[in-house]
């Protein structure tokens, strides 16, 4: 009952730009599941037609090729909302996260609320409870869609088991969110002020993000396996590139262009020194490889990285509550 | 300064410097005694706010230390606002809720708030509990923020300022249910002003706080009766102030002309101590 009534109330405070929220969010949705049905619906009506073929190796049916241009149509249109669409997490986290503590600040309300409450870090804490539900609901359902999207897409993948679209859909949808919400409440709490928390809020948050993407790829480096183009990988996740020399040494590809080395590469990867050499496939001097992570490890790497981005939102969260202990309500 | 066995309100030495700025209150000791309504009177920028702020928690002293009922904020805030109902400058409530809601939100963060308790005060000056918070008046906004101190049932009551923006007939209806609480519950307040004549009305105590200093600290009673005006001067007068008429007054301790008024003491006591600090 008194959870309930917290909530009520909470939503009373924020309840605008929740709605607002709410209604971009099943729009969103909405729109997702329109461009998933108009996927399915091809794939569906056109089972012989597989849109990604080769054509050059294999023949498609008769009439196939204007299906998959209409496929591939609703494919780009798709796509360029899965692309960005991601940006909304981050967009929720702080709208949600800014008014937390800012706008009793700004408003005023700090003193009600900071005298009648006899522990802020409490009245904090069930602030934060609140902001962190309604961010985790509502981008709960965007990043189920862009999940079942991205597979509508990719119909010939088990997208469980792939890193298409990668960072695009998924539970790290929810994460971004749960970072910015931190971004958003630890500006807010410093800074008391709202418009101000926004525009500075941004600025962090996309910092925040790149140093995250940084620590998480270096990270993702250290496990990725070494491999070839034609390898069977599923939908790897590609992380990097180089040659191996004959000698065993490894260079990356600027270090081996860099000491003035000039190779022909065979189709295999393996590099020659001269045109004739490569002709022949004879000599190799070294061979190229892929650094990656195999499709199959999809889980793991985005559940890692969702952990890493939701963390850094919690240590700001932390931080948060001790601004807010500390400062005065105005 | 000797002070009452037990003071509800301490300060001892007490210090404030913002950050680059003047000192807001210099090196103030103060006990006030448990029980009635003591008015904490003072221009703007005598550091009544300051004062007042530092036993709520909400700024910390630069030296010296201040205690609510025995306990220090800064070392325990919780068991201190346990203690203490507050009413802010400018009553603030939220837009977005009722005032029944403030009485819920109340309950969530404080949960021994009697919330029967501030209904009936709010209640009995007919403001709607269904009504948004928004659309009250300021006079209104000003009861439901004392209704909503009242509801804590804490001991002490510290009110900074909250008749300021209201007109007579509304600071008359505040200081009304002030003094009923008060004196019903055995409570203490302290209440922050600069109009002296609501003063005179509902407190038994009086503070003149100026430039950061304790000017005078008595009861009502006795800050009038001990004091008296005098039209010649006197070298031993507590300061000389304009009268309404153009003419010099001197406030003196003892025998004058005739009967000061609080208003005149009060004066006075700004006066003397606006020329100390000039001579400092």
């Amino acid at each position: 009952m008194g959870a309930l009534t917290w909530a009520r109330l909470s939503f009373a405070q924020q309840r605008w730009e929740i709605l607002l929220l709410g209604l971009g969010a099943v729009f969103a949705i909405g729109l997702m599941l329109w461009m998933t049905s108009q996927l399915l619906g091809i794939t569906a009506a056109y089972p012989e037609c597989d849109f990604f073929l080769d054509e050059d190796q294999v023949a498609l049916p008769a009439g196939c090729d204007l299906v998959s241009q209409s496929f591939f149509e609703s494919y780009s249109n798709a796509e360029i909302f899965l692309r960005n669409g991601w940006l909304f997490g981050f967009g929720v986290g702080l709208i949600v996260g800014i008014p937390l503590v800012a706008r009793d600040i700004e408003q005023g309300t700090a003193h009600l609320a900071w005298t009648l409450s006899r522990s802020r870090t409490r009245w904090l804490l069930r602030r934060i409870v609140f902001g962190f539900t309604v961010v985790a609901v509502l981008l709960a359902g965007l990043a189920i869609m862009t999940d079942v999207l991205g597979a509508a897409m990719q119909p010939n993948d088990d997208l469980s088991r792939s890193f298409h679209f990668e960072g695009n859909r998924g539970v790290i949808i929810v994460a971004r969110g749960i970072l910015a919400l931190g971004v958003g409440l630890l500006v807010g709490a410093v800074l008391g002020r709202q418009l101000p928390a926004l525009l500075l809020g941004l600025i962090v948050t996309g910092l925040l993000y790149a140093a995250v993407t940084f620590v998480v790829g270096r990270w993702n480096e250290t496990e990725a396996i070494e491999a070839w183009y034609d390898q069977d990988l599923g939908a790897p996740l590609f992380v990097g590139s180089g040659v191996r020399l004959a000698s065993g040494e490894r260079l990356s590809m600027a270090e081996f262009y860099g000491d003035g080395n000039e190779a022909f590469q065979g189709d295999d990867g393996q590099m020659y020194a001269t045109a004739a050499d490569a002709e022949a496939e004879r000599d190799p001097i070294g061979q190229e490889y892929i650094l990656v992570i195999p499709g199959e490890r999809y889980p793991e790497i985005m559940a890692r990285a969702s952990l890493v981005t939701a963390g850094a939102g919690v240590l700001l969260m932390i931080g948060a509550a001790v601004v807010t202990s500390r400062r005065r309500p105005t | 300064m000797s002070g009452p066995a037990d003071p509800v309100l301490e300060a001892r030495g007490l210090a404030k410097r913002y950050r680059r700025g003047a000192w807001a209150l210099g090196g103030i000791d103060l006990a006030l005694p448990a029980g009635g309504i003591t008015a904490l009177v003072g221009p703007n920028a005598a550091g009544k706010s300051t004062l007042i702020k530092t036993w709520v928690g909400f700024e910390k002293p630069t030296r010296g230390s201040v205690r609510v009922a025995g306990i220090d904020p800064w070392k325990d805030r919780s068991a201190a606002l346990a203690k203490l109902g507050y009413v802010p400058q400018s009553p603030a409530l939220y837009d977005g809720l009722s005032v029944e809601d403030h009485l819920d939100l109340a309950g969530q963060l404080r949960p021994d708030f009697d919330r029967e308790y501030a209904r009936a005060r709010l209640a009995q000056l007919d403001i709607p509990a269904d009504r948004g918070a928004r659309s009250l008046s300021g006079g209104q906004q000003a009861q439901v923020a004392l209704a909503l101190a009242l509801g804590t049932r804490a001991p002490i009551l510290l009110l900074d300022e909250p008749l300021a923006s209201l007109d007579p007939l509304a600071r008359r209806e505040f200081l009304h249910v002030l003094t009923d609480a008060v004196r019903g519950d055995g409570a203490t307040a302290l209440l922050s002003s600069h109009i002296v004549t609501d003063v005179e009305q509902a407190c038994d105590r009086l503070i003149v706080l100026g430039v950061g200093r304790i000017l005078l600290h008595d009861t009502v009673a006795d800050a009038v009766a001990v004091h008296a005006i005098s039209s010649t001067e006197h070298a031993d007068a507590v300061a000389s102030f304009g009268a309404p008429d153009g003419s010099r007054i001197w406030l003196v301790r003892g025998t004058g002309d005739r009967p000061a008024t609080l208003d005149e003491v009060v004066l006075g006591y700004l006066a003397s101590g606006r020329s100390t600090a000039a001579a400092a």
